[in-house]
């Protein structure tokens, strides 16, 4: 969370012909952050991680990525990037190995002496080891997301940019992909990943960022975006009793009372504990006081109120 | 890049697919002439044909002669439409901009493998002309157009003007295509268009009211290498085929470059 910052946009804008696809867009991604980068479909998240990577120029605003300017500088900048962006790109007539041997060779920053041994270790870290010589058209979706991912490992970036990178693999597949990049994160390498899939933000991430019609809506930590909204569930078998109780209390308030296991208590300033010993203190025999959290489909929703997009 | 653009030329299965078929086409015209002795009158029909049913020499140049109106372009519009719209539509040229591959060094990477797919072309159906036309015709001394007998060196150089002479109005054609290449995300689309390009090149040539933009369209000097063969070689067509594609070349690749290191890559 300390560091430098390795991507840092000032008021990024991309507009196509009358359409805002970026809107604005101020990011700021620490060294060694897992960031997400959330949004549904079509809210510019792609347009912006293009512009990230200097693919798409930016209508206006500033890009900084790895603490110098994008586009202008991407042959400094990029040889240290890994991406994968909108899927895997490959050629279909032509193994795995090949294609990681083409793509290394093509641009600069991947000495040929060591190619063969690097195409092999990225091949092993996403589990594609045993995958022979087939050519990359009879691999099956998840592999060659896998083989997508490869190609960004390549050479040991500072930064991994991944779009949807979890796309067509199986929960085991995502698993590894989640303690691979957990593994990378820990060694100081920068993850920014972009998806629509809250889940995988919530599981992956430390930060995040959500974007909505090309707007950002919120960047902070997820734990705090998944603050605890000030509620608490108390589960009780003395229902009356405790609202009883609550209502004596300066402050805390019940704002839900129809069920007969507990209630759900604003708390308005007063501490959880301090509202769990008054309760106690009171003869109510209290089975469980839990703090509300959101999650990030219901952070989403609030911060947006639209939902329609956004699969879970 | 340039290595990897070379190497994806070679081992291409495509490359020598259309390769070997360039090179069929005129073989298999030299196996029915000679077989039928059914030749053009002379002045008539493909250039050289009428001459070459008793002299293999010149064959390289009738071979040339045969695949440049419709087969040779239409290999080269496929192949350099395909060299960025193929990438783009493969999903592989995202990952080559960002691997980084500077814009310009890989339009440079591009034309210089389409510029070896041209000469590899070229050169391939001519010495398989040559073999053919010496097989089934025999070598002797040539006769020029214009009646005089010719060395062999003077053939000889001659023969390497005419290569030379087609490769270039070919990569005026590759120049017309790789723009299209550029400007959309279809290789098919990319051909076409320049293929069109030259369809209406060829119409408006023939159109006797468009009269003065022919000396202007790309395909209006392609067979003036005839001309090669006369003696003394009547190099003003020439000379002018040379100058139009290089115009085209220039304008297209100039054209190729400004919309591409400009563009938004969204493929």
């Amino acid at each position: 969370m300390s560091g430098a910052t390795v991507i840092r946009t000032e008021g990024l804008t991309k507009r196509y012909g009358g359409l805002t696809a970026v809107d604005g867009v101020d990011l700021e991604v620490a060294e060694g952050d897992l960031f997400g980068f959330l949004g549904p479909n079509g809210s510019g998240k792609t347009t912006t991680v293009r512009m990230l990577l200097g693919l798409v120029f930016a209508s206006s605003g500033r890009v900084e990525v790895l603490g110098r300017e994008m586009p202008a500088r991407s042959a400094e900048v990029l040889p240290r990037v890994g991406a994968l962006v909108e899927g895997p790109g490959f050629y279909p007539d032509r193994s795995g190995r090949r294609n990681l041997a083409l793509i290394d060779a093509a641009g600069p920053g991947g000495p040929r002496h060591d190619r063969r041994s690097r195409v092999e270790e990225v091949l092993e870290r996403v589990g594609l080891a045993a995958v022979g010589r087939r050519p990359v058209k009879a691999y099956s979706t998840g592999m060659r997301q896998r083989l997508g991912l490869a190609a960004a490992l390549l050479r040991q970036p500072r930064l991994l940019v991944l779009d949807e990178p979890t796309n067509g693999l199986d929960p085991q597949g995502i698993r590894e992909v989640r303690t691979l990049l957990m593994e990378l994160a820990e060694k100081g390498t920068t993850v920014f990943l972009s998806s629509h899939l809250l889940a995988e933000v919530e599981a992956f991430c430390q930060r995040a960022a959500i974007v909505h019609r090309g707007r950002l809506v919120a960047q902070d930590r997820v734990d705090r975006l998944l603050a605890p909204t000030g509620m608490v569930w108390v589960e009780t078998p003395d229902v009356d009793q405790a609202e009883a109780v609550v209502w004596g209390l300066a402050g805390p308030s019940v704002v839900e009372e129809d069920r007969r296991d507990g209630l759900r208590v604003r708390l308005d300033g007063m501490a959880p504990e301090d509202l769990n010993a008054r309760l106690v203190g009171s003869g109510v025999r209290v089975s469980e006081l839990v703090r509300e959290r959101l999650n990030l489909e219901e952070v989403f929703l609030r911060l947006t109120g639209d939902t329609t997009h956004v699969d879970r | 890049m340039l290595t990897v653009e070379l190497s994806k030329l070679v081992t291409r299965t495509r490359t020598w697919v259309t390769i070997s078929v360039l090179a069929a086409l005129p073989s298999v015209v030299a196996v029915f002439l000679k077989v039928t002795g059914v030749g053009p009158r002379p002045g008539e029909g493909p250039a050289f044909l009428a001459e070459v049913l008793h002299n293999g020499t010149l064959y390289p140049a009738a071979a040339l002669a045969l695949i440049l109106p419709v087969f040779l372009p239409v290999a080269v519009a496929v192949v350099a439409g395909d060299a960025v719209a193929g990438e783009a539509a493969a999903g592989t040229l995202r990952y080559l901009i960002i691997r980084p591959v500077a814009r310009s060094r890989l339009l440079v990477a591009k034309l210089v493998t389409v510029t070896v797919f041209v000469l590899l072309a070229v050169v391939v159906v001519a010495l398989t002309g040559f073999m053919v036309g010496a097989a089934l015709f025999g070598v002797h001394p040539v006769a020029s157009v214009s009646g005089t007998s010719l060395g062999a060196q003077d053939v000889t150089f001659r023969l390497f003007v005419t290569v030379a002479y087609v490769a270039v109005s070919m990569l005026g054609v590759a120049s017309i295509a790789l723009f299209a290449s550029v400007l959309t995300d279809s290789p098919l689309a990319a051909a076409l268009g320049a293929l069109a390009a030259l369809v209406a090149s060829q119409v408006l040539d023939l159109v006797d009211a468009a009269a003065s933009v022919r000396p202007y369209l790309p395909t209006h000097y392609w067979l003036a290498f005839v001309d090669l063969f006369r003696t003394p070689v009547l190099w003003r067509n020439v000379d002018r085929g040379f100058g139009v594609q290089a115009l085209y070349i220039a304008a297209f690749l100039g054209g190729a470059w400004a919309h591409f290191s400009t563009k938004d890559i969204n493929s």
